[in-house]
């Protein structure tokens, strides 16, 4: 189960993601709740992952899938706060040099 | 030696139930620590997901056997499904560069770096995903 709620400041969208990014459900949520932001022309975005407990092999691959998804359409994707459980699943993949990730909300506003 | 076994088939939104069921079982009666069971169930989640898309090919009639072994430190799973099983060296290694943005294809990786050992066997018309991981257990949790 994963939740989302949404904020803005200025015009970026910080998404806070609560609960697992999964196959079948947490993934999909996720990628639908991006696609509509795109949809109506946000195109910088942050990730908040300080609540995601766990994140499986597909919900890797749909961040990184989003994350290329967001690249084509011109905008930015960042995350922010990853635990350290979420890191070491990204340094599994060998994934954690593709994104701009961040400890400090304010450091990854400024980044855009 | 500790053994539990069962067997189940479901839809993949019930998988969620069932991994939750067995945190519960190797927490609450078995008293293995907390990280460690974290680590181990990242492998359990990635074999179960793998036996019900790959192996049972998404039949949901067709059954997931679980057994759960707590022996001398180590726990053991084994995940069994109803398909042809799959050959490791098959697959592509997902942390290749052209490999690396693709949005699939880890569940393996995962599953060898959360746990101590990987095997594969078929058995009695099972196909079978071993893991295994050395745990510490809680006396007092």
């Amino acid at each position: 189960m994963l939740e989302i709620s949404e904020r803005k400041k200025g015009d970026i969208v910080i998404l806070d993601l609560k609960g697992k990014i999964t196959i079948g459900e947490g993934d999909r949520k996720l990628r639908n709740w991006i696609e509509s932001l795109l949809e109506r022309g946000e195109r910088k975005i942050i990730l908040n992952m300080a609540r995601v407990s766990y994140m499986d092999s597909s919900g890797t691959g749909e961040v990184v899938s989003l994350l290329m998804t967001v690249k084509k359409r011109d905008g930015e994707l960042k995350l922010l706060n990853l635990s350290q459980k979420i890191k070491d699943i990204f340094q599994i993949a060998q994934l954690l040099s593709i994104f701009d990730y961040y400890t400090d909300e304010d450091e990854a506003l400024k980044a855009f | 030696m500790k053994r539990v076994e069962f067997e189940f088939s479901a839809k993949i939104k019930l998988l969620n139930i069932v991994e939750k069921g067995i945190e519960y079982f190797l927490l609450n009666l078995w008293k293995i620590d907390e990280d460690d069971i974290y680590w181990f169930m990242v492998g359990v989640h990635e074999v179960i997901v793998n036996a019900y898309l790959h192996g049972n090919k998404k039949d949901e009639s067709l059954p997931i056997r679980v057994v759960l072994m707590l022996h001398g430190g180590e726990i053991i799973a084994r995940i069994s499904d109803k398909g042809d099983g799959f050959n490791e060296n098959d697959i592509p290694d997902p942390t290749s560069p052209e490999n690396l943005l693709k949005p699939s294809g880890r569940g393996i990786l995962f599953t060898k770096n959360a746990c101590d050992s990987l095997r594969f066997f078929r058995e009695d018309n099972w196909f079978t995903v071993e893991i295994k991981k050395k745990v510490k257990e809680v006396q007092n949790a």
